[in-house]
This record gives structure tokens, sequence and C-alpha cells, in this order.
């Protein structure tokens, strides 16, 4: 677990934390004030990439790189973690209330202003969102628990990635997104940019582990990776897994007919425990 | 700092131009944005208020990442894109 993760977890992981769910963020300015500046201007500010790296001299450039050092290090805060589908569940049965919207990204960079894909939980999100309707075209869904589970289950299979967020300066919990590269802001930034870009999104508790005995070759799995970590060996006939690149999504594990792919805590496998 | 930099900036080697008197916009067309393996274009709206809904968005082409693989002067149905190569960038 990175510092600021275990430093709102109370000992649980931090989206576990019933505490992060509380209606007492709404009375933070700070929270609010962050809350509203991302409804007005988050297709906008999430040029991301291309911007970030188009700075004209190397004064901006040395800004930039400072600000960065500051950034990655484990203990500041960050937006967003991927989580596997157990966790999905047990975040569900945790907290509400639950509903759907369309995804920024997808609406900025593709243009899908009706496939509602996001699943904001808790009342961060929700209490202010009904004062942007321009950030929430297409409404905002209300669904029951049974429903979030059952959506976050197809969204799986179809082969998306489920992160969940938190407010930038608090741990306050905003919602699930379900991604994929390269039409979301945050894993375009860090496939692109490499894995120092990490303040954004940050890998999950979790590792796949691939047994290598059962593995048949079929090649399923490679094609579900959203981070390039899984490549095929025509050689050896069997799938590769990078486990330095992988999140710990679990979407590999969901196509494997043969069971061969377990998530595994991050923090049993010593040469990635410090990789977020 | 110029080394890391040229390291690190990715290189502008085509210029992506949208002819936006041509352009219909996300909310008719969009077939660029979804089309583009690089996804070069981006959508956002030109002024969102707190309590209204804008329906003026701005298509933008953010070429650092661009291909030059031309998908997108194929599919735009008004031919409001126009990719060209900048010459003095690339060295042959």
């Amino acid at each position: 677990m990175c510092d600021w993760c275990q430093q709102h977890g109370d000992g649980k992981k931090w989206y576990l934390n019933i505490k992060n769910y509380s209606k007492e963020f709404l009375k933070d300015k700070a929270v609010v004030e962050a809350v509203n500046a991302f409804f007005q201007n988050i297709e906008s500010s999430m040029v991301g990439t291309a911007d970030l790296l188009n700075l004209k001299n190397d004064d901006e450039f040395s800004e930039m790189v400072a600000a960065t050092k500051q950034a990655i290090s484990t203990s500041s805060p960050h937006r967003g973690q991927v989580v596997p589908l157990e966790d999905v569940k047990k975040i569900i049965k945790l907290a509400g209330p639950i509903a759907k919207v369309a995804c920024v990204c997808r609406r900025s960079r593709r243009a899908s202003f009706e496939e509602k894909t996001c699943i904001p939980v808790g009342p961060v999100f929700l209490e202010y969102a009904k004062e942007w309707p321009d950030y929430t075209r297409g409404g905002i869904d209300y669904i029951s628990k049974e429903e979030a589970i059952e959506l976050m289950e197809g969204f799986n299979e179809k082969g998306y990635v489920h992160t969940f967020w938190m407010d930038y300066r608090s741990p306050a919990v905003v919602g699930f997104c379900n991604c994929e590269f390269p039409t979301c802001g945050a894993l375009r930034a860090r496939r692109f940019l490499g894995d120092w870009y990490n303040f954004f999104i940050r890998k999950a508790e979790y590792v796949a582990m691939h047994d290598y005995d059962r593995c048949t070759g079929c090649g399923s799995c490679v094609q579900r990776c959203q981070f390039s970590a899984i490549t095929y060996s025509p050689y050896l006939e069997k799938a590769i897994f990078d486990m330095k690149k992988c999140a710990g999504c679990g979407l590999c594990r969901t196509v494997c007919e043969q069971g061969a792919i377990k998530l595994m805590p991050r923090s049993k496998v010593p040469a990635v425990t410090e990789l977020w | 700092m110029e080394h890391l930099r040229e390291l690190t900036v990715p290189k502008r080697t085509v210029s992506v131009q949208i002819d936006k008197t041509k352009c219909a916009g996300p909310f008719d067309c969009g077939v660029c944005l979804k089309n583009c393996p690089a996804t070069v274009f981006k959508t956002y709206p030109k002024k969102r208020v707190k309590g209204e809904v804008c329906n003026e968005w701005d298509i933008v082409a953010d070429d650092t990442f661009c291909w030059g693989c031309n998908v997108c002067t194929k599919v735009c149905p008004k031919n409001a894109i126009t990719i060209s190569e900048l010459k003095n960038n690339i060295k042959k």
C-alpha cells in the first residue's frame, strides 16, 4: 500500500474504510471547491498528455519536472486506483447511494454521449452533480446495489478496467470508472508518458500470478490487457506476464478457461511491492 | 536540461488542422473522434456555467501523438481535416 493510502486506510485498504464515504467531507471547503472545479472544466483540463508536454522552453520544463518530483513521492495524494471485481463488490455492498452517469473521457475523446459507464458512489459526487447539467449530460440514473453489481460484471466481461476514485486533497470517495486505453485520460497518461506518471492512477493492491503449467497458450488473455503486460510467446507457445507492468485489474482472469491466472496481494510479491 | 527535454517531449512531426467553417461539431457528427486510433481529437464545452447546458462544444486536435495515418481525413464527411508534414522537424 502506498503511504497515502495507508494513512487513510485505518488498517484496511482505503476504499474499504467507511470513514472515507462520510458526508462530513461536504463541510470541507477545499473538497467542495475541488469537486466543483472538476465539474466545470474537466474536459478542457484533460487535454493532458500533449499539452502537458508541449512545453515551450526549458524553464517551463524544469517547473514541470519539479512538480512531478513532488507529486510522485508515494506519500502524495493521488486520484484513483485500479480495483479488481471482488473488491468492487465489497465496495458496492459497503456504501450508497449509487448512480450511473455518462463517462467524461469517452465523451471528450470519442464523442460518446450515451453510454453510462461511470458509477458514482457516496454523497460527495452526487450532492453537486445536479448543479452541473452540462457535465451530467444524459442524466443521473440512481441504481440499486444489485443493478450496480450486474453492471460491473457486464463491464468486466466486456473488458473495461474498474478504477475507483477519490478527491485530490482528501480521501473522499467519488466513485467507479470503467476505463479503456487510449480513451481514458488516466490510462493514456500512464501509458503514453510512462510509469513515473503515477499521481493520477495507481495500480491495484493485487498482481496477476500466472500458473505456467496450466497455461495452454490459447492467447485469450493477451487481448484483454489494457496495460500491455501480457505477450504471447510463439517459441514457448504460452502467454508471458510482465509483472512490473501488471496493474492487477484481473481482466485476464475472467477469460482464462484453465483457471491459470490468480490475483496475489502485491505485498506478497517482493519485486512489485513498491511499484504503484 | 535540453537533452532531458528532447527525450521526454515527443516531437511533433505532423500538424492536424480542422476547418471550423466546415466542421459539424461533436453532437451531429464526431466521426473523427470515434475513429482516431491515437485519440488525437478532443471535444469540450466552450463555456460551462453552473446550472446551464452548453450546446457549443469545440473540437481540437492534440497532434503531438498523431501518427499521420489519415484515418480522420478519410472518414470526415465534410473534408474539414488536413494533415500536413512538418518538414523542418524531421531529419531525413
